[in-house]
């Protein structure tokens, strides 16, 4: 296996992959969509909401706030353990972290209460963007509340999903038959690329090859020049692995945390074979 | 994991998951479909409103499924560690 790093910034990662069976790939990629855990509010008590909202939406808007998580990850209980914990109304230390929230419209103006404005009871779970807006406060109206966050997993509730973006894609391979492609007079295949891939180079069709991997396989260009002029494949066990963190954790972290859920699944798997008596 | 063998033949068996979907489902049925000595492999959820998997491997006559499942974990966990490697040294 080999991966090739096409983009790396604290909130994206865009890896070219060789050699990987696309199942194995396409599992890891469900996994850090569905149960990488990470943490997000889940419970809230009020004890004043005289805001035009009810209580329920606002509990759903401090849901979908964006927590750092990291540090959690080892810090506090399994959400399976913590949800069990919240169902009996058990909001403990070591599955639970308390965030709480106050805020009194004045005489001028609209108080606007941010994300920045939760007070946490641990610092290595904030949330990740403070200019987040919860609720508008006109004159009079407060609130106060507390707010419950826990470890939990995307296929619970997409909030506890730490990805908004995780893809694969094939990598393209693109045919072209000059003989049948005569350059200034076939322009169509190279107009009606979306992606803008393809070029006139020495009067020839050419294709960027910078731009190579932004090709959808959208197979227009096949359709719009003469027949088997252009021909557009992909290349097998070769692929294009995109995720996009919400904040919550690093993408690598996601990655990493994706492979050995799968491990432990795998072997959570095979260990129950043997219960059964299916392996020896 | 709530894993029950609803049917065990002499080369076939049918492993019934309560909890799990395509992700464990695709990767096992998947995996063993390239195994040499396995000649069926796949999976179905029988209902999208129950958390229920079935998984359903044929395999060669004389050829012992447990040795042939314990093959696929192993061949996945090897892909698995080279990732893991992999993203841990070029990441």
């Amino acid at each position: 296996m080999e991966i090739n790093v096409l983009e790396k910034n604290p909130l994206k990662l865009r890896l070219y992959i060789k050699n990987i069976p696309l199942h194995i790939l396409n599992s890891v990629r469900r996994v850090m969509i569905a149960e990488v855990p990470t943490m997000a509010i889940d419970s809230v008590v009020f004890t004043m909401n005289s805001s035009v909202f009810y209580d329920e939406y606002i509990a759903h808007r401090l849901g979908l706030i964006p927590l750092t998580s990291e540090k959690a990850l080892e810090k506090y209980k399994s959400p399976e353990e913590c949800r069990e914990a919240a169902d009996r109304g058990l909001f403990t230390e070591d599955c639970f972290v308390k965030l709480d929230l106050e805020g009194k419209g004045t005489g001028e103006g609209l108080v606007t209460l941010y994300s920045g404005d939760l007070k946490t009871s641990d610092p290595d779970v904030r949330p990740v963007y403070d200019k987040i807006p919860i609720v508008l406060l006109a004159n009079n109206q407060e609130i106060r509340l507390e707010a419950y966050a826990r470890l939990g997993r995307g296929k619970e509730h997409a909030k506890w999903s730490p990805v908004s973006v995780a893809t694969h894609k094939y990598v393209p391979l693109i045919h072209i038959r000059e003989e049948l492609c005569k350059g200034e007079e076939c322009r169509k295949c190279i107009e009606i690329c979306p992606k803008d891939i393809f070029e006139l180079k020495n009067g020839k069709l050419a294709i960027k090859q910078d731009k190579i991997l932004d090709c959808t396989l959208c197979r227009i260009c096949e359709e719009a020049c003469p027949y088997n002029a252009i021909r557009i494949n992909w290349k097998e066990n070769e692929y294009i692995l995109t995720i996009e963190s919400t904040g919550a954790l690093p993408p690598k972290k996601i990655l990493l945390e994706a492979i050995k859920i799968l491990e432990n699944k795998i072997d959570d798997f095979i260990e129950s074979l043997k219960r059964e008596g299916v392996v020896k | 994991m709530e894993l029950r063998v609803s049917k065990q033949a002499e080369n076939e068996i049918v492993i019934e998951i309560t909890g799990e979907d395509d992700t464990l489902g695709n990767l096992i049925a998947k995996e063993a479909m390239k195994h040499p000595k396995v000649v069926y492999a796949s999976y179905r959820i029988p209902h999208p409103l129950q958390n229920r998997l079935e998984i359903v491997i044929t395999v060669e006559k004389g050829v012992d499924i447990g040795e042939v499942l314990s093959e696929i974990v192993t061949n996945i966990k090897n892909v698995l560690a080279d990732f893991r490697k992999e993203v841990e040294s070029k990441i």
